[in-house]
Formats: structure tokens, C-alpha cells, sequence
């Protein structure tokens, strides 16, 4: 298991743990509807998300990073595993075993912001109605009057102008429609906010405005964030810890800096090796190119699933998967990665790659 | 970014301060309302049908005489030449008409109509003439217009082969052809969104079954479907039972693509992010259906009603035209056109095909109406 | 306008020494949209040329008019674009023509179109015709511009294929897109866009669509085709980072306007143009340690809406008062190649 699990269930600090994750889709064909495969979304997942943090899930299209955020706030069922969340001192519970009734109370604690800013809003609601939807369901004001000064509320906080409140989405631009998303998901006061590549849709003068903006909220009401991204750079700004996902499976996971300048997983370090710098003295870095595609989870390869693309690759991976064990980072954080050369392999993260220290500029 | 909430404006206002205000408040019936004004056709057509509309709505008042009541020696009397000047070459303000003096045609006995240039009849408005009962309520012997002469007949479009007002029977006839269409589209469209959000909410089983009736139902040719359950109907029955029957016999076919548009939407509403942040919102599925989905393709729907509405009118026009529709007494364009029928009629009677052209008019609006809507119902496409 | 063009243009003839050694020339380009809502200035006024052999990087944000400019240049725009002024030079055999003089449809425009000057999409399903095998499209590409036989032609698509890092070209070549997964497909797309050997490849956004690693597989490929065939490359993506990765000079745009343009090295280390230095400020950077971000403020206007004078004042940290928003800056060049359109740098002569 991973993280720090001896207090029963849930790691010390987690308020989401995550246990066993499992989300298998059906290969069917024909109108019978036989099944000829499964495709292996998410495959055995574990992580902890710790109260105050924010937690990264990168990895490339298809690797289950949405599948994953979907099961824990159980828009989808997982096949199988839990989904533990802890409010305060209370008893963990299983959001897995929840009834609909049940979920409704974890979910005003558990937001979500997705990706596109464009069909994530209703464009036949007011900002008052769409901000102030979550609040009239959960009748958590009295009057309509109530409603339009929380809303108002919430729209600075976004620094929106509140004066807006009577418009429509189709007013505003992407950025600004990516604020309103974020005044819906915290509207009900959530402690936990899943962000399913939130930026990922916006120009980049926009993006960073958001992810300034997330940051400061986060800061001021002591949010925790799951932060879904494939943009290496921007994961690296915005996260404590980064979970690297591939094919269904978590390969790596650790403290952001540790993670970006010493990768303990050949998946990682590629990673960080692609993405591409702007800065032109890094053009004639040796750049790692891996070769094919990412593993396609409706037919993973034995052994460990990155293997065919691994320039470290031995039998032993062509066999038997690794796990996720500690490797150990440094100042004795933890460090998981799942490569069965964890310990041994020599790899580059950006400070070797990039040698930025020559950057001499300005 | 800090500096943000002080200095410089919040963002958003310098770019929705340089765009019209009213556009940024707009709702989405506001939008579409902006957009189908632009259609001119769209327009003019729908000014046309709410005239059509009016007339059918006050047809005893808006129509110069009784549906029913004929004078037999002004059977298959041609239209009236409305006049202004006189013999003498006399202008006058007051448009007026020459009566008709029937005489027999040596050879062939046929009657013939000539205008007797010695009398002059006035026309006017609200002039009294046959007495009717508006709606069945209210009593009265005013008409719109007319000749100021109670006893004289003012033969606008001409008379029928018995001698009724060809006019005032299309006046009466829109009454049952134009909300026969819309009679019969509110039914599809109650069985189409019944059904089609059954499939589309629902799914499974019950999405197949109803997937497969509607196919079988579209697989059948509209026209004899129609004829073979028309044929069922007892000749007896009054008009009223007729007109619902056959009302239920067009929508048989209308509602299965109005439910195979509304079970579409659900499916691609459902994966719109906006309705899975309402289901995490904790909204309940009638909410949802309320005030996500149906607002969401309402509009959409409408546009299709509008272009569906022609079908049903056309459907009882010829089910009537071949006589298994409506059947006299009962008034509609479709059977006002069974009377053209035959080929000597036609050849010395043409105004006995008017009906057609309200036909064919009221067709055309519908659909000009219908494509401007379809045009605007989605006003959220390249904004 | 038209008066700040003319210095303009001495002063690129200066830099590049003039449309004789550069393969396109690009003066002055505007391209407008009509439509209901109004006139959207798209492009407005860019200039630049590309040597043979030059990657050129064209950067901003989205609806900057970077896929207008790519447009007009092979005179593709959709129905209700119009290029209102400019020229666009391009090296043509021995003579040189101006590509806006032409018929859109005729013999020049078609014969440039693919053997001189290829083009490859974001998505490139849409650059193949899925009933036919990439294979056949690729020779018949190969047999409208060149006098080859079929096995010929055979023989120049497969070996192109392999190029392009294709996996099992032999097989790979009686293959329909749909087929392919998406990283082949996109090599399948670079292989029919090279197959006549254009002497300019324009690549409007050609990774913005795949993963880190498929994009690192792209970058690398056109790197290596670049310096195999020798032929000059237009780079036009909002990504920074890939900019940077690729090209040797990049042009900057915003609101169809360029505000700045020079190598590589010179924007990104020395970048002058307020815009230019808010957006490099504005992405994460992959550095060891915190980099603070700090972004740019307000959001891009709508095209309807389009500021007056320079376009950037509404979100410029330095804006002058009085200056900014009365016209628009000329290029100004700050050191040898490297021009900024701000007031800032000087340019504020003509004002009164
Ligand atoms: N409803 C579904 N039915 C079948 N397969 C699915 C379904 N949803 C997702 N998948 C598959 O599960 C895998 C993981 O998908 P997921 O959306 O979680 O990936 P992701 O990491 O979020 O990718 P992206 O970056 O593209 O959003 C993919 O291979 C996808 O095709
Ligand atoms: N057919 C069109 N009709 C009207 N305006 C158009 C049309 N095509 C493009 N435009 C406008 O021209 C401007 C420039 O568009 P362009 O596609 O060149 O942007 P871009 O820089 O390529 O952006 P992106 O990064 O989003 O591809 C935009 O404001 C866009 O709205
Ligand atoms: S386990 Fe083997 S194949 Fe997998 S990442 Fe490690 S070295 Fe590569
Ligand atoms: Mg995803
Ligand atoms: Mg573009």
C-alpha cells in the first residue's frame, strides 16, 4: 500500500484516500452487445490526498487521469477499491458504499471544475442562477435576496465584477467563463476541489491568470486541490506533489521539486525530457524521444506496461509488473515509483537536462 | 495578478463595456428573437399566418354570410369585379359591384353571368347581413364587410356549385385546416417528447423497444396508413369525433420523428459537462430534466414543430380531397377542394381551386417560418 | 497605415537584403472579414520574409490571426475573407510572383499549392481522403506535380514514409487513415505534404493535438527533415515552448497586428514588446526551484471590439497616456533584425 497507512484506512494527513482504484469499461460489439474486452481505465490506483495540499495527476491522453477524479466524487462507479473521505475528526467513510441521498452531503465538500469553460455552463442560465444553483439545492439560503448578495460575494472573490450577476455566459470570454466555473465550485464552501484540466483550455496570459487565482484561494480558504493536467510546467507551478499516471496505473508519485530534478521512474523522465522549454539555449539538449504511442489500455502489454517504449527495459519487465514501492526521496519524503530499476537507474530531471544555470540573461 | 483587484479594471469589464449592453443580459428567447427577426421571409411569412390565424379564429364575423346558406340561382357564379367607377365614368370612393343577371346560353343552356351595369351596390364595413353566433356565444348579424344591401350577395371569390359563398367558405374551411395542424402537432409533440425522453432518459430496454415500434411505424407509407385507418372510421359519426380521429390518424407518424430528435438531444445533452456539474450539484432528476435538458433543446423543437405543421395540413387535405377525411357538413380546405374534382368544373369554374392557393400559402409560410427558426433556436453557436 | 508601410518596407529591404535571396516576402498583409456583425480585421498589416532553409515561428494567442496569415499566403481563406491589401512575394522557378495578384483557382496557385509550398493541419484526418489508402494519396500527390511513373512515384511515397519514422512503411502504405493510430497518422500527413519536396513547409499547429511525447516525436522529425531536405519552415503554434525548440526567428502577434519579431534568442532573452514579455512571464517554466508566473492582465478584446491605437494598450502595464491609443506604433527596430511595434522604443514621432 502506499503512503503513510497505519492509522487504519487513511493516511495521517489525507482527506481523500484512494484504495485500490479499479474502473474497467466493457469492449462490446455488435447489436447483442457481446463483450470481447475490457479496457483497464483506471488499474489499481492508490494515493493519498492530503488536507491543505495540491496533489498533481499528469500523464498523457487516455491514461485515466479522468476516470480516476470521476471516481473518487463517484460520477462513475469504480469496478472496484475505495474512496475514503475524512471531514475534520469525523469516522473516514467509503464513498464507494454511498446511495445517492448519502453522496449528496460528501459532494458539497468535493467540487469539481472541468475543462471546458464552454460546455461546463449552461448557456441558458444567469451567473446568478448557475453560481447560485449548488446553493438553492442544498437550500443554503433563505431568500432570493440571500442568494444575490452570496453570489455577489462569490464573484469578487473570483474578481469578477459582481455587477455582472444578471448576464449570461455567452458575455464572457474563456478565461472569464473559467471563473465562474470556479465561484460554482465553491459556492457550497467545499475543502476539496478536483480541477480536471482546468487550464488546460485557456490562452496562455489566461491561464496563468487562473492559476494565480487558484493558488491565492487556496491560500485564503485552506482548499485542497486535485489538479488534473498534461502540461508538465504548468503541474510543476501549481502542485505540492505530482502523481504520474500511465495506462491506468500511478508510476510515480512524490514531492514536485524532488520529482521534476531526480525522476526515479524512465516514464517520468521522458516526460520532463519532451516538454518542450521556451527558452532557445535548451534546443540542442539531448532531448529523450520515446518511440510508439502510449499504451492503449484496452491491450496493455504484459509486465510492466511501459516497456515497450522504456530504453531501459530488461526480460524482468517484459514478465512481471513492478509495484509501487518507496524509493525513498530526499530529506526522507516519500518517493513511490513502480519500475523495478527504481533504485539503481541514474535518471535526468530538468536540472541536468536544461542546464538553466547557463541561462545568462538579462 | 494581485495587483489585479486594485489598479487595473477587473477582468471582464473592458471587454464587456465595449459590447452592446442589452446583448450581455439577453436570455436565450431574447437571442433568438434578435435572430429571427433578421430573416425577412420569416417575418413576412409569420405576419401572413397570424392573418390567416385572426380570420380563423372570428371566421362568423370576419366571413360576409353563412357557410351554409345558398341561393341556387347564383350557383357557380363567378367573382365579383369590384368597382370604383361607374358606367358614366364616374369615380367613387366607395368601392362597389354590379349584380349579376343570369341568363341561359341559346345553344348549350349553360348558365351565363352578366353584370347588370344599372344597379350599383355599395360595399361596407360592418355592414349586417346572415346572423351568426361568434363561438357559439355571442349573437350578431355584423360582418366585417359586405354589400350594404342585407339581400344582395357579394360574391367575392365566387360561389360553389350549390350557390354558397366560396369565400366565406374558405374563411370557415381555414378554421379546421389550419388547427387541424396545429391540434395534431401538439399531439405528436406530446407523444414524441413522452416517448423519445423515455428512450433518451431511460436507455436499455425500454430505449430499444421504443426504437424499434418508431421504426416500424416510419418503415409504413404515410398516405395509405393513413387511408386504411380512415376507412375505419364510421361514417356516422359527427363531425367533431371525425375531426379528433383524424387528428390521431396524422400524428401517428408525426410524433415518431419528433421523438427520435428529443431522445437525440437527451443523448447529447447527457454528456455535456454543464448537466454532469448539475448531477454533482445534487440536482434531482426532474430538475434536471427541467431546467437543463428540456430549455435546452425547447427551442430546437419548436422550429421542428413549426416545419412539421405543413405535413399535418397537407395530410388533411388530401385525406379530405380523396374523401376520407372530413365529410360535408363539415367545413375544410380539403373538402371545399373535393367540389373542383371534376374537370368540367374546373375548366368553367377556376375559382373553385382558391382553396389551393391558401393551401399552398400557408404551406410555404410554415416552412419559410420554420427555417427561421431552426436558424435562430441555437443562438449559441459562434458566439 | 499606408504612410507608416512605406519606411517599413525600406527598412525589411534593408535587414534582408531584399526579396532577391528570401523565398517568400510578406509585406504589409491585411485580411479582413465581413460578415453580419461587422468587419473583423483578422490580419492587419504583418510583414515578414523566410530565406530558404529558415524556420520562421509565428506565436500568439488564439484568434490572433496566425491561421489567417497561413491562409492567405496559400490564398485558401474561407468565402468571407478577402485580402484587402499587401503583397506576397514568393521565389517561383526563376521569376518572382506575387501571390495576391493571382487567381485564387489558377494554374500558379495550383501548381505552388503542394509542390512548392506544403501545408500540414492540427488534425490530419483532414488533410487525407479516408476511402483511399494513404498510400495512394501519396503517390498521387507525387504524379500531379512531377512526370513519374506509378512504381516510381511507388517507390519515392515509401521512401518518404520511412522518412518520416514511419513504423513498417511496406505495410503501413496499403493503410486508410482510420487505421492508423495517431501519431502514424500524423507522420502518414508530414510524409504526403513533403512527398513533392516543397521548398516551404507551413505547420499550423501540428502538435497542438497530441501528447508530449508524440509532439517531442514531431519536433524531432522536423528538425531532421528540415536539415535533410533543406527547405523553410513556418512554425505557427501558440506554444512557446515549441518555438523555442524549433525555429531560428519568430514573429509575434496579437490582434492580427505584429508587435514583435526577431531570432529566437533576441525575443525570448531580450523580449521588448510589453506583450512579449508579459507572455513569457505568463508560463510555468520546467526550472528547477519556485519561478514566479505574472500574467498578463484583462483578457484579449473581442474581435468587434478591436482597441484603437496600439492594440495592447487595454492590458499594457507600461501604456503611455496621450501616446498609445491614438495610432498604431510602426516597427521600430531595436538592434540589427530585431523590430518591436511599441512606443516605448520610439515611433511617437509622427504623432502630433
Ligand atoms: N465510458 C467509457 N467507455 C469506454 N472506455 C472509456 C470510457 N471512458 C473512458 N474510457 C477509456 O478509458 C481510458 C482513460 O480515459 P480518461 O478519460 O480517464 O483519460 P484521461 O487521462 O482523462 O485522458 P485525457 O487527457 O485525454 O482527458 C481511455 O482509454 C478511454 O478511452
Ligand atoms: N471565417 C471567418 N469569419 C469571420 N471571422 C473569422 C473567420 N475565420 C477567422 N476569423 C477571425 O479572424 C481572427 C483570426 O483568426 P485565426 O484563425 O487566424 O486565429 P489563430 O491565431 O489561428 O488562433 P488559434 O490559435 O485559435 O488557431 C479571429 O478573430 C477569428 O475570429
Ligand atoms: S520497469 Fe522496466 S520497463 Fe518499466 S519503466 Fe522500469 S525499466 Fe522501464
Ligand atoms: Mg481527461
Ligand atoms: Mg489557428
Amino acid at each position: 500500500m502506499t503512503e503513510t497507512s497505519e492509522s487504519g484506512v487513511m493516511g495521517d494527513r489525507a482527506i481523500i484516500s484512494v484504495r485500490n482504484l479499479v474502473k474497467h469499461f466493457p469492449v462490446e460489439t455488435g447489436i447483442l452487445r457481446r463483450q470481447v474486452g475490457v479496457v483497464k481505465a483506471v488499474d489499481n490506483v492508490n494515493f493519498d490526498l492530503n488536507e491543505g495540499e495540491t496533489l498533481a495527476l499528469v500523464g498523457e491522453s487516455g491514461c485515466g487521469k479522468t476516470t480516476t477524479s470521476h471516481c473518487i466524487i463517484q460520477a462513475q462507479r469504480p469496478t472496484s477499491g475505495q474512496v475514503f473521505f475524512r471531514l475534520g475528526d469525523d469516522e473516514p467513510m467509503d464513498l464507494t458504499q454511498m446511495e445517492k441521498g448519502e453522496l449528496k452531503g460528501a459532494r458539497r465538500n468535493i467540487r469539481m471544475i472541468y475543462q471546458d469553460p464552454y460546455s461546463s455552463l449552461n448557456p441558458r442560465m444567469t451567473l446568478l442562477q448557475i453560481i447560485g444553483e449548488p446553493l438553492a439545492i442544498h437550500r443554503m439560503v433563505e431568500s432570493q435576496e440571500e442568494l444575490r448578495v452570496r453570489v455577489a460575494d462569490l464573484l469578487r472573490l473570483v474578481r469578477l465584477d459582481p455587477s455582472t450577476l444578471n448576464r449570461y455566459p455567452h458575455a464572457f470570454s474563456g478565461g472569464q467563463r473559467q471563473r465562474i466555473a470556479i465561484a460554482r465550485a465553491l459556492s457550497l464552501s467545499p475543502k476539496v476541489v478536483i480541477a480536471d484540466e482546468a487550464v488546460s483550455a485557456l490562452d496562455v496570459s489566461v491561464q496563468a491568470q487562473i492559476l494565480n487565482l487558484l493558488k491565492e484561494l487556496q491560500h485564503q480558504l485552506g482548499l485542497t486541490y486535485l489538479f488534473v493536467a498534461h502540461n508538465l510546467a504548468v503541474v510543476k507551478y501549481e502542485a505540492d506533489r505530482v502523481a504520474v499516471m500511465y495506462a491506468g496505473k500511478i508510476v510515480e508519485i512524490g514531492e514536485t521539486e524532488e520529482l521534476y530534478t531526480s525522476p526515479r521512474h524512465p516514464y517520468t523522465e521522458a516526460l520532463i525530457s519532451a516538454a518542450p522549454n521556451p527558452d532557445p539555449d535548451t534546443k540542442h539538449r539531448a532531448r529523450i524521444v520515446l518511440a510508439g504511442e502510449v499504451a492503449d489500455p484496452g491491450n496493455l502489454p504484459a509486465g510492466c506496461a511501459f516497456h515497450p517504449r522504456c530504453r531501459y527495459a530488461e526480460d524482468r519487465c517484459r514478465q512481471e509488473a513492478p509495484e509501487l514501492v518507496d524509493v525513498g526521496g530526499s530529506e526522507g519524503q516519500s518517493h513511490f515509483s513502480a519500475c523495478h530499476f527504481a533504485e539503481s537507474l541514474e535518471l535526468t530531471g530538468i536540472a541536468g537536462g536544461l542546464q538553466s544555470e547557463k541561462r545568462g540573461n538579462e | 495578478m494581485t495587483q489585479a483587484a486594485g489598479t487595473a479594471p477587473l477582468d471582464g469589464v473592458p471587454a464587456a463595456d465595449q459590447t452592446d449592453q442589452r446583448v450581455l443580459v439577453a436570455s436565450q428567447w431574447q437571442l433568438i428573437r434578435w435572430r429571427f427577426f433578421r430573416h425577412k421571409l420569416a417575418v413576412i411569412s409569420l405576419v401572413v399566418l397570424g392573418a390567416f390565424y385572426f380570420v380563423a379564429i372570428f371566421a362568423e364575423f370576419v366571413a360576409p354570410y353563412d357557410p351554409t346558406d345558398f341561393r341556387e340561382e347564383l350557383t357557380l357564379a363567378p367573382p365579383h369585379t369590384i368597382r370604383f367607377v361607374d358606367p358614366d365614368g364616374n369615380f367613387h370612393l366607395r368601392p362597389f359591384v354590379h349584380p349579376f343577371k343570369k341568363t341561359l346560353d341559346s345553344v348549350t343552356y349553360a348558365a351565363i353571368f352578366v353584370e347588370d351595369e344599372t344597379v350599383m351596390q355599395p360595399l361596407g364595413l360592418f355592414v349586417r347581413s346572415d346572423p351568426y353566433k361568434l363561438w357559439g356565444l355571442f349573437e350578431s348579424e355584423i360582418h366585417l364587410f359586405g354589400l350594404q344591401d342585407p339581400d344582395a350577395r357579394l360574391s367575392l371569390l365566387g360561389q360553389d356549385t350549390v350557390g354558397r359563398d366560396l369565400f366565406t367558405r374558405i374563411v370557415y374551411g381555414a378554421r379546421i385546416s389550419l388547427t387541424i395542424g396545429l391540434v395534431g402537432v401538439a399531439m405528436s409533440f406530446f407523444l414524441g417528447i413522452l416517448f423519445g425522453g423515455l428512450s433518451g432518459y431511460l436507455g436499455g430496454t425500454v430505449d430499444m423497444v421504443i426504437q424499434r415500434i418508431i421504426e416500424s411505424l416510419r418503415a409504413l407509407p404515410t398516405l395509405p396508413l393513413w387511408m386504411a385507418l380512415s376507412i375505419a372510421l364510421p361514417s356516422d359519426w359527427p363531425v367533431l369525433r371525425t375531426y379528433f380521429a383524424i387528428v390521431i390518424i396524422l400524428s401517428t407518424v408525426g410524433w415518431t420523428s419528433i421523438a427520435r430528435v428529443v431522445r437525440g438531444r437527451f443523448f447529447a445533452l447527457r454528456e455535456e459537462d454543464f448537466v454532469g456539474a448539475a448531477e454533482l450539484d445534487g440536482a434531482s432528476n426532474l430538475r434536471i430534466i427541467f431546467r437543463y435538458l428540456l430549455p435546452s433543446f425547447l427551442s430546437y423543437i419548436i422550429a421542428r414543430l413549426t416545419l412539421a405543421i405543413p405535413q399535418m395540413i397537407l395530410g388533411e387535405t388530401a385525406l379530405s380531397f380523396i374523401g376520407l377525411g372530413l365529410q360535408p357538413p363539415a367545413i375544410s380546405w380539403g373538402v371545399l377542394l373535393k367540389d373542383a374534382q371534376a374537370i368540367r368544373v374546373l375548366a368553367l369554374s377556376p375559382w373553385l381551386l382558391l382553396p389551393t392557393v391558401f393551401v399552398v400559402v400557408t404551406i410555404l409560410a410554415f416552412n419559410f417560418v420554420g427555417d427561421g427558426l431552426r436558424d435562430a433556436s441555437d443562438p449559441y453557436t459562434h458566439v | 497605415m499606408s504612410q507608416s508601410a512605406d519606411p517599413d518596407l525600406e527598412r525589411h529591404a534593408a535587414v534582408s537584403g531584399g526579396p532577391s535571396d528570401s523565398l517568400l516576402t510578406v509585406r504589409n498583409l491585411q485580411t479582413h472579414f465581413f460578415s453580419r456583425e461587422g468587419v473583423v480585421k483578422a490580419v492587419d498589416g504583418v510583414s515578414f520574409d523566410i530565406r530558404p532553409g529558415e524556420i520562421l515561428g509565428i506565436a500568439g494567442e488564439s484568434g490572433c490571426g496566425k491561421s489567417v496569415t497561413s491562409q492567405s499566403i496559400l490564398r485558401i481563406l474561407p468565402k468571407n475573407g478577402k485580402i484587402v491589401e499587401g503583397e506576397i512575394l514568393f521565389n517561383y522557378g526563376d521569376r518572382t510572383v506575387d501571390l495576391i495578384q493571382e487567381d485564387a483557382d489558377g494554374a500558379v496557385l495550383r501548381d505552388i499549392r503542394g509542390k512548392e509550398i506544403a501545408m500540414i493541419f492540427q488534425e490530419p484526418m483532414t488533410a487525407f481522403s479516408p476511402v483511399h489508402t494513404i498510400g495512394d494519396q501519396i503517390i498521387e500527390t507525387i504524379r500531379i506535380h512531377q512526370q513519374v511513373s506509378k512504381e516510381e512515384a511507388h517507390e519515392q511515397a515509401l521512401e518518404m514514409l520511412r522518412r518520416v519514422g514511419m513504423p513498417s512503411p511496406a505495410r503501413n502504405i496499403d493503410q486508410y487513415t482510420f487505421n492508423l493510430s495517431g501519431g502514424m497518422r500524423q507522420r502518414a500527413m508530414v510524409a504526403l505534404s513533403l512527398s513533392c519536396r516543397p521548398k516551404l513547409l507551413i505547420a499550423d499547429e501540428p502538435t497542438t493535438a497530441v501528447d508530449v511525447t508524440i509532439q517531442a516525436q514531431m519536433l524531432e522529425l522536423l528538425r531532421d527533415i528540415q536539415a535533410d531536405l533543406g527547405m523553410a519552415i513556418i512554425m505557427i503554434t501558440h506554444d512557446l515552448g515549441v518555438i523555442a525548440e524549433l525555429t531560428d526567428r519568430v514573429m509575434i502577434m496579437y490582434l492580427g497586428k505584429e508587435v514583435e519579431h526577431g531570432t529566437v534568442e533576441d525575443v525570448f532573452h531580450r523580449p521588448q514588446h510589453p506583450y512579449t514579455r508579459g507572455l513569457l512571464t505568463s508560463i510555468p517554466k520546467m526550472e528547477p526551484g519556485r519561478v514566479e508566473i505574472e500574467p498578463i492582465e484583462g483578457a484579449v478584446p473581442s474581435p468587434y471590439a478591436m482597441p484603437t491605437g496600439c492594440k495592447f494598450h487595454t492590458r499594457c502595464p507600461d501604456y503611455i497616456e496621450g501616446v498609445c491609443e491614438k495610432q498604431d506604433p510602426p516597427l521600430v527596430e531595436v538592434a540589427r533584425g530585431h523590430e518591436v511595434s511599441c512606443y516605448l522604443y520610439g515611433g511617437r514621432e509622427g504623432l502630433e
